[in-house]
């Protein structure tokens, strides 16, 4: 193993919402990029990750992408990553907890990461479409999507490229695999045939397909996990509900989520999006 | 009006909200604040501590956005401001007119906050216990209308209520959440 010089950066580092998207999505190049940001020269990364000074500018520069668990494993060890930063990574904790549990249940109590119950997924639409136009990103993680396509007209204004005016809002569909075994178990939860459900994901896919051939930033994945929850997320602000069996997803009650520094629901279905992004057939 | 407002830094927050939840007028009300500060090139506004914000509200009842004016301070012990204040029905719209009319994104961030009311001297007293995730500590924020004529009356009936919650006065504050916010970010 190359000889490394850990560095101690600043604890707002990781706070930063830029650095935890990056490490969220594993990008090394932006994790630097977020490190220069604080000062830190290319060759201080270098000798802190055991990696070359030109190897650290490929990265910076993107052409170049860092996927071996053990570089990431000794990167997050050279810049002294505390614990909720490996996690982003995937990474198992390494030292204690930086926040004590007690502040984390007294921040929960006082400002809640659950905003607002509602008793089915209509409720919700109003608040969703208005959210939507003014959005950045927007994920989804459904089972054919019918109540986002109810959402459709929202959508098609806020997905409008930047220079058409929108705001070039990232939309990324999951999917229930049209051909996955939980097909056929999801058909019977909700009385319906497995052709009938896997003919309304595909329909589903091809109107999104529309939207990305228009030159809108929108992908449709396929996953193949039995669907369990249902997930909106709107930048910051997350509607999530979930797939029983004899319910209709939009028969859910959803729970509106907003990011907190200590909640899990956020945290944790963020993070189960992600790691069915990771291993689902991009379909658009 | 006048936005008569005074801000402390709180030490004991699980007291403090202990003592809210059962002294205000009912149970603290969970918000999210979505905040995005404007300002003309040159950062014109905020040279002269004046402010436009579009805010969007998450809480109970579902989301709604205001757009706010602060002028100038007019009282310099508080920090306090003349405020105009208007909701609109739709976020993105006043995002992209504000931007249209020259106005850039100044900075960007949340606060979230437990919102209590209560009337004291025949006053409306909006009590709120505050964090802003990027930035350590918890805050109150205590502030009802005036005019300039009350104000002096105002400041100090916000001031009864942050004693009787135990607040010190060498716990006041008048640093504003963006400069707080920037120098976190560096």
């Amino acid at each position: 193993m190359p000889t490394t010089l850990p560095l101690e950066l600043p604890p707002r580092v990781w706070d930063d919402a830029a650095m935890r998207e990056a490490l969220r999505a594993r990008d090394i190049g932006a994790v630097f990029r977020g490190c220069q940001r604080y000062g830190v020269s290319q060759t201080r990364l270098a000798t802190a990750t055991g990696m070359t000074q030109a190897r650290v500018s490929e990265v910076i520069r993107g052409r170049r992408e860092v996927e071996q668990f053990a570089v990431i494993e000794r990167i997050a060890g050279g810049l002294a990553m505390p614990d909720d930063a490996r996690r982003l990574l995937g990474l198992a904790p390494a030292r204690e907890r930086r926040t004590a549990p007690e502040p984390a249940a007294f921040e929960l109590a006082a400002f809640p990461e659950i905003l607002r119950v509602y008793p089915r997924q209509a409720g919700a639409a109003e608040e969703i479409q208005r959210a939507a136009v003014a959005a950045r990103e927007i994920d989804v993680l459904a089972v054919r999507g019918l109540g986002l396509l109810a959402l459709n007209d929202s959508l098609l204004r806020a997905s409008l490229p930047h220079s058409h005016g929108g705001l070039g809002l990232r939309l990324r569909v999951l999917l229930l695999h049209p051909e996955a075994d939980a097909v056929e178990q999801r058909a019977a939860e909700i009385g319906e045939s497995a052709s009938a459900l896997a003919a309304g994901i595909k329909l589903a896919t091809e109107r999104l397909a529309e939207l990305a051939d228009s030159g809108r930033d929108v992908h449709v994945f396929w996953y193949r996990m039995l669907p369990t929850w249902r997930v909106i997320r709107i930048d910051d602000v997350l509607f999530a509900g979930t797939f029983t069996p004899g319910w209709e997803g939009h028969e859910s009650a959803m729970y509106k989520v907003t990011r907190t520094e200590s909640g899990p629901l956020f945290s944790g279905l963020g993070r189960q999006v992600e790691a069915l992004l990771a291993e689902s057939h991009c379909a658009v | 009006m006048i936005e008569a407002e005074r801000k402390a830094v709180v030490r004991d927050a699980e007291r403090v909200l202990a003592t809210l939840e059962t002294t205000m007028d009912g149970p603290g009300r969970a918000e999210v604040y979505q905040d995005t500060y404007y300002d003309l090139p040159g950062a014109l506004l905020d040279a002269e501590g004046r402010e436009l914000r579009v805010r969007t509200v998450h809480g109970r009842d579902g989301a709604r956005t205001v757009l706010t004016y602060k002028g100038g301070v007019v009282d310099e012990a508080s920090g306090s401001k003349s405020e105009s204040e208007t909701e609109v029905a739709d976020t993105g719209a006043i995002h992209d007119i504000v931007r249209g009319l020259g106005y850039q994104p100044l900075i960007r961030f949340e606060k979230h906050c437990r919102n209590y009311s209560t009337t004291l001297g025949g006053r409306q007293i909006l009590v709120t216990l505050v964090r802003v995730p990027e930035i350590d500590g918890t805050w109150l924020e205590v502030e009802t209308q005036a005019t300039e004529d009350d104000l002096g009356d105002a400041l100090d009936t916000v001031w009864r209520v942050m004693a009787d919650l135990g607040i010190d006065e060498g716990d006041l504050t008048t640093e504003l959440y963006t400069d707080a916010v920037r120098a976190a970010r560096g």
